[in-house]
C-alpha cells in the first residue's frame, strides 16, 4: 500500500487524540469516583441505581416514621404508666377510706388527697406531646380534649387513630383518641355492676361479684328487696327491665354468695326490711366518674357505714376495671414499641444493603481503574513515540 | 541539429517533471489535494533509409492522481460521519443533564415525597408544610430548569440547521462558479486538475452539512442535488436553500426553498446526512425527552391535585390545587385551509405516552398517527380518545389538512407549585369516624380512605347501627340507607367516596358514625394518602411510577446516546478507511517527491549533457570547416 505523508500525521494524531480522550476518561472516573459519568456509560444501571436511591430514600422516611412513632408511643405510654400508678394509690386510698372505724374527719383528710389526685387524673389525660398537640384527643390535637364540667368531665377530642408507615405496608397506629382509654370504662366487675339502695338503714354490704356462668346472662337489671319476719331474713327477686317478679323469700344467709342468671355476688351482715341491692349490667363510665363516685362515698358523712362500704366496694371495682382498660392500652403501645425496635434494626440493614448495591452500579473500582489507567498511559506514550519515530525518517533529510 | 532538439526536449520535459513535483510538495497539506504526474510520450519519430530515429519527448498532460469511486465513498462515508458525530455531540448535551445523580428530578422527586411523609408525622407542625411547600416549590424550578435546558438545546439544533444551509448556500454559490471555469478550460482538451481538486473539495465540505448526490455532465461540470433530488446546483446555476419553520410545527426549522417570496419546505425525512441529518435525528430524542418529562410533570401534578382536592387543609377547607401544568398543545400546519380547529385534553392519565400524534384529514376520514412508532387509528367522525388524550374538532377541516397533537410537551416547562400558604396542605380527611358513648362492644370503626374524584357528599352525617352483633344498618345521605348489612371483622364500607373498616366485636345496639372531621388537626390520612403515590404505579397504563417513569427516560436518553457514540466511533473507522485508500491513491508522499525530484534533476542534467555533446559535435565541426 502506497502511504501519502498525511495519512502518517493523521494516523499519528488520531491514535495520540483517541489515547489522550481514554485517559482523560479514566481521570475522570477516578477523581470523581464515579464508574458513570453519564447515563449512556451504563444506561441500564443508570436506571436501576435511580430505583435504589429511590428505595434508600422511601427507607429513610420509614425510619423517620420509626423514630416519629417511638417518640409519640413513648410519650403515651409514659402518660398511661403515670395514669395507673396514680389509679393504683388512689384505690388504695378508697379500701383504706372503708374502715369503719374512722372518722369523718379520717375520711374528710382521704378525700382531700383524692381530689388532688382527681385533678392529676385530668392533667395526665390532657398530656401534650413534644409539639404541644394533645396525645389523647384522636385528630383534634388541638383541642383540650378533657374538660371538667359541672359535676362531670367531657371529652371533646374523637376516636381518629393516627397511623404511620413504618415499614413498608406497616401502617402502625401511633396516637388514638382518649375516649376508649378513658371515657368508656365498663363499671362493676366488667359484665354487671352491684349496688345498694341509698336508703339502707341495716347492716348489709354487696360485694362486685363475678360471673358463674356466662351462657345464663341475661342482660337484665335486677333488684333484691329484703324482708324480715320473725327473725328470718328473706329477699324477693325483681327483674326491672321486665317489672316481673323472679323468685320470692329466698332464705337468706349472709355472706353465702348469690347466684342469679349466672351472675354470683355476696352480701354480708344484716340487712334490715325494706333495704334494698340492686344488679343490673355493667354500662360505660368514665374514669373521672368513678373516682368521683369513690369520692362522693368517703365524703357523704350522712351515709350508713354499710351504704359506704357497698359504695366504696362499687367505686373499688370500677377503678379496677379502670386499670384494666389502661393496662391493655399501654401492652398495646409497648408491642408497637417492641415491633419498631426490631423494624429499625431491620430498616438500619436494609439501608446498607442498598447503599452497598448502589455502590456496585456507580462507583468506581479503584484496582480496575488504576490498571486502566497505567494502561492508557502506556498507549498514548507509545503513540507519542511512534509518532516522533516515523515523521523524522524522510528522504529528504538524507538529501545534502 | 536534431540531437539537440531532441536533447531540448528531454529538458523540458524533466524541467516539467520538476515543475510538477514542486507543486505536489507545495501542496502537501492542501485539503483535497490530488497528486499530480506528468504523462511524458516519445515524438513522433523520423524515417530514414536505416529505420525509424526517435525524437525525443514531449509532455502530453499533467494529470492527478484520482479515482472518482474513492472519492464518492469517502464523501459518503464523510456525510454520514458528521451526521453520527453531530448526533452524539448534542445527545451528549442531554446525556450529562441527566447525568448527577444528586441533582436531577429523581432527587428532587424524592425529596417531595419525604416532605409529604414528614408532615404525616406531624401534620399540625407548620415547620413540616412549609418544608413541603418548599420541597414542592424545589420540585417545580427543577421541572422548569431542567425544561429550559432541554428548549435551549432545540434552539441549538435549530441555528445547527440555520448555519449548515449558510454554508451549503456559500459552497453551492462557489461550486456553481468552478463548474464555469471547469467547463471552459475542459474546452482545450485537457483537464484542470486544481479547479476539479477544489471543486471536490467543496463537495466535501457539502456533504458534512448533508447528504448530496453527484452527477457528472459531459462538459465536464457536475450537478449536485439534495435529499429527494431537490437540485442545488445544476452546471453553472444554484438553487439557494432557505432555512424555515416547519409547517407542522413552526418552533422547529427545516429545510426548504424560497420561492415566489414564500418558503417552500422539503420533506425532512427526505434530508439526511451531515449537520442537517444530525439536528433532524436529534429532536426525536429531544422531543421524547421534552415530552416524557412533561408527562412525569403533568402525571404528578394530577394525581397529587386530585388526592390533595378530596382533602381537608388546616383551615378545615377542601385542599385546592397543588401544581399546575399545562395541557395539550395543537398547532394546525400553516398550509391547512380548511377552517377546522382542533383541541385536545387528557381524559385517562395513565394511559398517556411520550408521543406526539398526527391528526390529518383526507376528506372523508381522521387519521390519528402516533409519531413515535407511525401506529395509525383511522377514525370516521371526531372527537376520538388516543392514548389517553381525547382529540375534538370544531368548524370543516379541507382535505389534506393536518394537526400536530403535543400531549405533554410543554407541562414540565409550566409546572408550578401553587401552595404558598403551609395551612393549604390537605392533610387531613374531610371525614372522620366514631364510636357511640354507651357502646358495649368493641367494635371501632376507622375511615382508611377517600379517593377521588371529590363527592358532595363526603362530609355528610353517616349511621352505622349494629341490630345484632352480625347485621348493621346504615342511615344518612347519599348512602340509600341499606339495612340488615351482615357484619364480619376487618371488613370496609364505601360510600360518598370514603371507605371505612369496621373491626372488632359490637354489641347489638352499638352505634358508629361517620361525619365532618370538624378540627381534625392530627389527622394525617390524607397526606399519608399523598405520600403513597410516590410508589403508587399511576404512569404507563398502571406499571410505572413517577421515578419509574424517570428512570426508563434516562435510561432511554443514555441507550440513544450511547448508540449514537458507538455508532460515531465506528462510522469514524469506516471514514478513516475511506480516506486512507482515497488518500493512499491521491496523497502526496514527500519521500516519493524526493525520489521524483533526484529523478528528474537526473534527467536534466543527462538532457543539459545531450546538449553538451551536441554542442561538442557542432564545434568539432565549426574547427573543422574553419581550419580548412
Amino acid at each position: 500500500m502506497r502511504i501519502s505523508t498525511s495519512m502518517i500525521f493523521d494516523l499519528g494524531s488520531g491514535s495520540m487524540s483517541d489515547a489522550q480522550a481514554a485517559l482523560f476518561k479514566t481521570q475522570e472516573q477516578m477523581s470523581s469516583n464515579r464508574r458513570m459519568l453519564s447515563p449512556s456509560d451504563d444506561p441500564a444501571a443508570a436506571s436501576t441505581a435511580l430505583k435504589v436511591s429511590q428505595g434508600i430514600a422511601v427507607t429513610k422516611q420509614q425510619q423517620d416514621n420509626q423514630s416519629a412513632a417511638t417518640n409519640t408511643l413513648s410519650q403515651a405510654e409514659s402518660a398511661l404508666g403515670s395514669t395507673s400508678d396514680l389509679l393504683q394509690s388512689a384505690t388504695q386510698l378508697l379500701l383504706s377510706g372503708q374502715n369503719a372505724t374512722m372518722s369523718q374527719g379520717d375520711r374528710n383528710a382521704i378525700v382531700a388527697q383524692l381530689q388532688g389526685m382527681q385533678q392529676q387524673l385530668l392533667t395526665l389525660a390532657n398530656s401534650r406531646d413534644g409539639a404541644g398537640g394533645y396525645l389523647f384527643a384522636g385528630y383534634s390535637e388541638n383541642t383540650q380534649p378533657f374538660t371538667q364540667g359541672t359535676g362531670a368531665v367531657t371529652y371533646n377530642g374523637d376516636d381518629g387513630v393516627r397511623s404511620l408507615e413504618v415499614a413498608p405496608g406497616r401502617n402502625m397506629d401511633v396516637s388514638s383518641g382518649g375516649a376508649d382509654t378513658f371515657m368508656r370504662i365498663k363499671n362493676g366487675n366488667g359484665v354487671f355492676a352491684t349496688g345498694a339502695g341509698s336508703a339502707n338503714t341495716g347492716g348489709g354490704t354487696i360485694d362486685s361479684g363475678s360471673v358463674s356462668n356466662p351462657a345464663a346472662l341475661t342482660g337484665h337489671a335486677y333488684q333484691l328487696n329484703f324482708s324480715v319476719s320473725g327473725g328470718n331474713t328473706t329477699y324477693d327477686v325483681v327483674d326491672t327491665t321486665t317489672g316481673t317478679s323472679v323468685s320470692t323469700n329466698n332464705a337468706f344467709t349472709p355472706g353465702a354468695s348469690i347466684n342469679l342468671a349466672g351472675q354470683q355476688f355476696t352480701i354480708s351482715g344484716a340487712p334490715a326490711a325494706g333495704d334494698s341491692f340492686t344488679v343490673s349490667p355493667s354500662s360505660n363510665q368514665s374514669v373521672f366518674q368513678m373516682l368521683a363516685d369513690g369520692i362522693a362515698a368517703l365524703s357523704n358523712g350522712s351515709l350508713s357505714s354499710s351504704v359506704r362500704t357497698s359504695q366504696v366496694n362499687a367505686a373499688v371495682a370500677n377503678m379496677y376495671q379502670a386499670q384494666d382498660k389502661i393496662s391493655l392500652a399501654r401492652a398495646g403501645l409497648g408491642s408497637n414499641m417492641n415491633e419498631v425496635t426490631t423494624l429499625t434494626s431491620i430498616s438500619a440493614s436494609a439501608v446498607t444493603s442498598q447503599k452497598t448495591r448502589l455502590g456496585d452500579l456507580t462507583d468506581l473500582d479503584y484496582a480496575a481503574a488504576t490498571t486502566q489507567l497505567s494502561e492508557q498511559q502506556t498507549a498514548l506514550q507509545a503513540a507519542q513515540q511512534t509518532f516522533g519515530k516515523v515523521t523524522k525518517t524522510n528522504l529528504f533529510s538524507y538529501l545534502a | 541539429m536534431s540531437i539537440l532538439s531532441i536533447g531540448v526536449s528531454g529538458l523540458n520535459a524533466a524541467q516539467a517533471g520538476i515543475s510538477t513535483t514542486s507543486h505536489n510538495i507545495s501542496n502537501v497539506n492542501t485539503p483535497g489535494y490530488s497528486r499530480q504526474q506528468t504523462v511524458q510520450t516519445t515524438n513522433t519519430p523520423l524515417f530514414s533509409g536505416g529505420g525509424y530515429f526517435g525524437q525525443g519527448v514531449n509532455v502530453a498532460s499533467v494529470q492527478r492522481a484520482y479515482d472518482s469511486f474513492l472519492v464518492a465513498q469517502t464523501r459518503e462515508a464523510q456525510t454520514q460521519s458528521t451526521q453520527l458525530d453531530g448526533l452524539s455531540a448534542q445527545l451528549k448535551n442531554i446525556d450529562n443533564l441527566m447525568a448527577d445523580p444528586s441533582a436531577g428530578v429523581s432527587p428532587m422527586l424524592d425529596n417531595l415525597f419525604s416532605a409529604f411523609n414528614t408532615v404525616s408525622a406531624s401534620p399540625s407542625d407548620p415547620a413540616s408544610r412549609q418544608g413541603l411547600i418548599s420541597a414542592a416549590q424545589t420540585l417545580a424550578s427543577g421541572f422548569s430548569n431542567l425544561s429550559s435546558q432541554l428548549a435551549s438545546f432545540g434552539d441549538q439544533a435549530n441555528a445547527s440547521v440555520t448555519q449548515a444551509v449558510s454554508t451549503m448556500n456559500t459552497d453551492s454559490a462557489q461550486l456553481a462558479q468552478l463548474n464555469q471555469q471547469i467547463t471552459v478550460a475542459t474546452a482545450g482538451g485537457q483537464q484542470p486538475n486544481d479547479l476539479l481538486d477544489q471543486r471536490d473539495a467543496l463537495l466535501q465540505d457539502m456533504s458534512k452539512q448533508a447528504r448530496i448526490s453527484v452527477v457528472n455532465s459531459p462538459d465536464g461540470s457536475v450537478n449536485v442535488f439534495l435529499g429527494n433530488g431537490q437540485p442545488l446546483v445544476l452546471g453553472s446555476q444554484q438553487n439557494q436553500l432557505t432555512a424555515g419553520p416547519d409547517p407542522s410545527d413552526p418552533s422547529q426549522t427545516i429545510v426548504g426553498i424560497t420561492s415566489g417570496g414564500k418558503f417552500q419546505a422539503f420533506n425532512s425525512a427526505d434530508v439526511t446526512g451531515g449537520a442537517i441529518g444530525a439536528a433532524f435525528a436529534f429532536r426525536q430524542t429531544l422531543q421524547q425527552t421534552q415530552n416524557g418529562l412533561g408527562r412525569i410533570a403533568a402525571s404528578l401534578a394530577q394525581s397529587i391535585n386530585a388526592q390533595q382536592e378530596v382533602g381537608q387543609d388546616l383551615n378545615g377547607n377542601p385542599g385546592t390545587d397543588f401544581f399546575s401544568a399545562a395541557g395539550p398543545q395543537v398547532l394546525g400546519s400553516t398550509n391547512n385551509t380548511g377552517s377546522a380547529t382542533v383541541g385536545a385534553s387528557v381524559s385517562n392519565y395513565a394511559a398517556l405516552t411520550a408521543s406526539d400524534y398526527k391528526l390529518a384529514y383526507d376528506g372523508t376520514n381522521y387519521t390519528v398517527t402516533r409519531l413515535s412508532d407511525n401506529t395509525q387509528q383511522s377514525f370516521a367522525s371526531m372527537p376520538q380518545t388516543v392514548d389517553g388524550v381525547t382529540i375534538s374538532l370544531s368548524g370543516t377541516p379541507a382535505a389534506g389538512d393536518s394537526f400536530l397533537i403535543e400531549p405533554t410537551r410543554n407541562a414540565a416547562s409550566t409546572f408550578k407549585s401553587l401552595l404558598t400558604d403551609p395551612n393549604q396542605v390537605a392533610a387531613a380527611f374531610p371525614v372522620r369516624a366514631g364510636s357511640g358513648t354507651s357502646n358495649g362492644g368493641t367494635g371501632a370503626a376507622q375511615v382508611t380512605a377517600v379517593t377521588p374524584p371529590a363527592n358532595a357528599n363526603v362530609s355528610q352525617p353517616v349511621n352505622i347501627v349494629f341490630t345484632g352483633p352480625n347485621t348493621f344498618n346504615i342511615t344518612g345521605t347519599g348512602t340509600g340507607n341499606p339495612t340488615g348489612l351482615t357484619y364480619t371483622p376487618g371488613m370496609t364500607i364505601s360510600y360518598n367516596g370514603w371507605t371505612a373498616t369496621l373491626s372488632g366485636a359490637p354489641a347489638s345496639g352499638d352505634s358508629f358514625n361517620v361525619g365532618p372531621n370538624t378540627g381534625g388537626s392530627g389527622d394525617n390520612s390524607n397526606i399519608k394518602a399523598l405520600a403513597n403515590l410516590q410508589l403508587a404505579k399511576t404512569m404507563g397504563g398502571g406499571t410505572a411510577s413517577f421515578s419509574d417513569a424517570y428512570a426508563t427516560m434516562v435510561s432511554n436518553v443514555g441507550n440513544q446516546t450511547a448508540a449514537a457514540i458507538s455508532g460515531a466511533s465506528a462510522q469514524q473507522t469506516v471514514l478513516t478507511n475511506a480516506t486512507s485508500a482515497q488518500q493512499s491513491l491521491s496523497g502526496v508522499s514527500l519521500d516519493e517527491e524526493a525520489a521524483n525530484l533526484l529523478k528528474y534533476q537526473q534527467a536534466y542534467q543527462a538532457a543539459s549533457k545531450v546538449i553538451s555533446t551536441a554542442d561538442t559535435m557542432f564545434q568539432s565541426i565549426l574547427q573543422v570547416i574553419s581550419a580548412g
